[in-house]
C-alpha cells in the first residue's frame, strides 16, 4: 500500500509538474477514480438503459395489457398472473421445461463424466476425441433442427422410408407427444453434452494430485480413490452444472419452433416458445411479460440455491 | 494416476471412446455425405447415403446465390464488430476493476454481475419494445409511436450487448492473477491509461482474449432468437434465420426438392465456426484451465 502510494504521486500524467493548486492536488489525489469513472460512466449509462430498464419494464408490463403497437399499456392488475397459474397450460409449459431439463442434465451429466474420466486416461488421441465431442457445440441448433426436421417428415422423410425397408409399419412421430420429446431430448443432449465433457475435464484435471497419493499410502484400490476422491472433488461442479442446466431449460427454444412446433396439440410446448408466441404471434405482451416474470423468479431462487450449495464446504 | 494398464483395461478405455465418437460424429458424416448425393443416393441410404456421384457443383451454386452471400457478408459483419467489441470493452473495463482503485469501484462491479442472474429470454419482450418504440427511430415520435424503431435495422443487430459482462468478468480475473509490479513500472514510466492497457495487458492476457473471440464468434454466428423477431427483411438476415428460413424454403418446391441441397445449405453454415475453433483451441482449453469452470 505504502509503495502503491509513492507510486501514484510520483507517475502518470503530471509527473514533474508540482501541483500548485488545490485544485491540482485533488485531480492528482483522484487520479485512479476520475480515470475509473470516465470510463464506466459511459457504460453506466448504456447498461441503465439496455439491462436494468428491461428488467424493470418487463416487471411493470406483466401488469399490463399491450399489443406493443399504438398506445400505451392498460393497467390490469394481477390478470395476466391469474391466467398464468389458472389458464391454458403455461404452468405445464413451465413444468415440462423443467423436466425435459432434468432429464436432459441426467444423461449429458452421466455420459460427460464417463467420457471425461476415460478421456483423461487416454493416452493418445485425446485432442481429436476432444473435438469431436465438442463439435456439435459449435453448430447453429437452429439448422441442426431443420435437418431433423427434414429426416423426421411424416410424408416424404428419410426415416420414414428407412422404416418402410426394413419392413416397419412407419412411425409418423408428430402423432406422439412421447416420441417428439423422445427426438427434442436426444437432439438436445447431442447439441450440449460436449460442454459437460469439457467442464468435467477441467474438473478432473484440476484435482490435487497429492489426494491421491494420500489415497494410496491409506492402502485405497482405485475403486475408493473413484469413490471417495474424485466424486467429492466433482461435486461442486456436479452441482453448477445442475442448476444452470435447470435454468438453461427455460432457454429450450429452437427444437420446440422447428421441430415439434410444441405439437402434438402443444404436448411438447414449452415456456420460452410459449412467450415467442404469446408476444410475437399474437401480440399479447402483458402475458409475454408475466411469463418472463415467472421465469425470473424461478431463476433467481435456483441461483441463489446454487449460491448457497457453492458456498458450502466440500467435506 | 501413475498406473500400470492391462490391455483389457485400455481396449475398453479406447472402444468406448472411439464408440461414443462415431456416435457423436454420425450426423456431421451423414449430413456432408447427404449434401454431395443425388436425390436417389439420399434415399437409398442404408448407413450413410453413399454418392454415386460427388456433385460438388450443388456447394458452387448455393455461393454463387446472392442471397446466401448476402447472409454471409451480414453475418460476418456482426461478428466481427462483437468480436472488437467484447475484446476492447473486457480489457478496458477489466483493467479498471482490477488495477485501479477508487471508491465506489466494487459496487459498480457488483451491480453488472448481477445482471448476469437476469437469464436474456425474461428480457427478450421488454428488449424488443424497447427497440420497437425508440424514440425518433425508424419513423417513430417522441413518444415512440408510429414507425416500427430499431426493428428491422441494422442497430438491432449491433446495438445490444456492448457492455459483455461474462467478458469483463473473466478478464478481471485474468488481470487479478498478474503482479501489479507491471502497473507500477507503467505508472513510473508515465504510460498513459491506453498505452498500460494495449501495449502492456493486451499482449499478456491474448488466451483470454483468444477464448473470447471464439465464444463471441460462435455466439454471434449461431444467434438465432433475437435476429428471428427483430429482423424481417431479407437483405439484412443473417445466416443462422436465413439458412434457417432457405431450408425451410426448399421444402416448400412444387415439384421434387432436391434434399441434397438442404444439408449442404446446413454444411455451409457450420464450417465457420468450426474452423475458428479448431484454430483457437489451444487457448480456448488454456483459458477455461486458467480461470477455472465458467460461472
Amino acid at each position: 500500500m505504502k509503495n502503491r502510494e509513492i507510486a501514484s504521486t510520483g507517475g502518470a500524467v503530471s509527473a514533474g509538474i508540482p501541483p500548485s493548486s488545490r485544485m491540482q492536488k485533488w485531480i492528482h489525489r483522484h487520479r485512479e477514480g476520475i480515470v475509473g469513472y470516465s470510463i464506466l460512466s459511459p457504460m453506466l449509462l448504456y447498461f441503465a438503459i439496455f439491462a436494468i430498464f428491461p428488467a424493470l419494464f418487463v416487471i411493470y408490463l406483466s401488469f399490463t395489457e399491450w399489443t406493443g403497437i399504438n398506445g400505451l399499456p392498460a393497467w390490469v392488475g394481477l390478470k395476466n398472473f391469474r391466467a398464468f397459474f389458472t389458464q391454458g397450460d403455461y404452468v405445464e409449459t413451465l413444468v415440462r421445461a423443467g423436466v425435459y431439463g432434468i432429464i436432459i442434465l441426467f444423461f449429458s451429466l452421466i455420459i460427460g463424466l464417463l467420457i471425461a474420466l476415460l478421456l483423461n486416461q487416454a493416452r493418445f488421441g485425446s485432442g481429436a476425441i476432444r473435438t469431436i465431442w465438442y463439435l456439435p457445440v459449435l453448430v447453429s441448433f437452429a439448422v441442426v433442427a431443420q435437418m431433423v426436421t427434414t429426416l423426421l417428415n411424416p410424408v416424404d422423410g428419410l426415416a420414414k422410408q428407412m422404416m418402410i425397408r426394413f419392413g416397419m409399419e412407419p412411425i409418423v412421430f408428430q402423432e406422439s407427444a412421447l416420441w417428439m420429446s423422445f427426438w427434442l431430448i436426444v437432439i438436445t443432449v447431442w447439441k450440449g453434452v460436449g460442454g459437460t465433457v469439457i467442464i468435467y475435464l477441467a474438473g478432473l484435471q484440476g484435482i490435487d494430485t497429492t489426494l491421491y497419493e494420500a489415497a494410496k499410502v491409506d492402502g485405497a484400490n482405485r475403486l475408493n480413490m473413484f469413490w471417495h476422491v474424485t466424486i467429492p472433488s466433482l461435486r461442486p461442479i456436479t452441482m453448477f452444472l445442475l442448476i444452470t442446466g435447470i435454468i438453461g431449460s427455460f432457454q429450450i427454444f429452437e427444437p420446440v419452433q422447428l421441430i415439434t412446433y410444441g405439437g402434438p396439440h402443444g404436448e411438447t410446448n414449452i415456456i420460452l416458445f410459449r412467450i415467442y408466441q404469446d408476444a410475437f404471434q399474437s401480440f399479447n405482451f402483458g402475458m409475454a411479460s408475466a411469463s418472463s416474470v415467472v421465469v425470473l423468479v424461478v431463476t433467481l431462487i435456483l441461483s441463489v440455491a446454487q449460491y448457497r450449495v457453492s458456498q458450502r464446504k466440500v467435506t | 494416476m501413475v498406473h500400470k494398464r492391462s490391455f483389457i483395461e485400455s481396449f475398453l478405455i479406447y472402444g468406448v471412446l472411439v464408440i461414443g465418437s462415431i456416435v457423436m460424429f454420425y450426423p456431421f458424416l451423414f449430413q456432408v455425405l447427404a449434401s454431395l448425393a443425388s436425390n436417389r443416393d439420399y434415399y437409398a441410404t442404408l448407413i450413410v447415403p453413399i454418392p454415386t456421384k460427388w456433385h460438388v457443383d450443388r456447394y458452387v451454386d448455393i455461393f454463387l446465390k446472392p442471397e446466401v452471400y448476402r447472409l454471409y457478408v451480414n453475418t460476418f459483419l456482426r461478428c466481427a464488430w462483437y468480436i472488437f467489441i467484447t475484446c476492447f470493452m473486457s480489457l478496458v473495463a477489466g483493467y479498471v476493476f482490477s488495477k485501479l482503485r477508487f471508491k465506489g469501484r466494487d459496487s459498480v462491479f457488483l451491480i453488472f454481475l448481477a445482471s448476469m442472474m437476469i437469464p436474456g429470454q425474461v428480457t427478450l419482450v421488454p428488449t424488443y419494445l424497447l427497440y420497437a418504440r425508440w424514440p425518433f427511430a425508424g419513423g417513430n415520435d417522441w413518444l415512440g409511436q408510429g414507425g416500427h424503431g430499431l426493428i428491422d435495422s441494422w442497430a438491432a443487430l449491433l446495438v445490444g450487448g456492448l457492455v459483455p459482462v461474462y467478458s469483463i468478468f473473466l478478464m478481471k480475473q485474468m488481470m487479478d492473477s498478474l503482479p501489479f509490479d507491471y502497473e507500477e513500472a507503467a505508472r513510473v514510466d508515465g504510460a498513459g491509461v491506453a498505452r498500460t492497457i494495449f501495449g502492456i495487458y493486451l499482449p499478456m492476457t491474448k488466451p483470454i482474449l483468444a477464448a473470447l473471440v471464439i465464444m463471441t464468434f460462435i455466439g454471434i454466428w449461431n444467434d438465432y432468437l433475437w435476429p428471428l423477431i427483430a429482423i424481417s427483411s431479407t437483405e439484412k438476415q443473417v445466416i443462422a434465420t436465413g439458412i434457417s428460413s432457405l431450408m425451410a424454403a426448399t421444402k416448400q418446391v412444387g415439384k421434387v426438392p432436391d434434399y441434397p441441397s438442404i444439408f449442404a445449405l446446413a454444411t455451409i453454415t457450420m464450417i465457420p465456426p468450426i474452423v475458428v475453433y479448431l484454430w483457437l483451441q489451444k487457448y480456448f482449453v488454456q483459458a477455461f484451465a486458467m480461470t477455472g469452470v465458467k460461472g
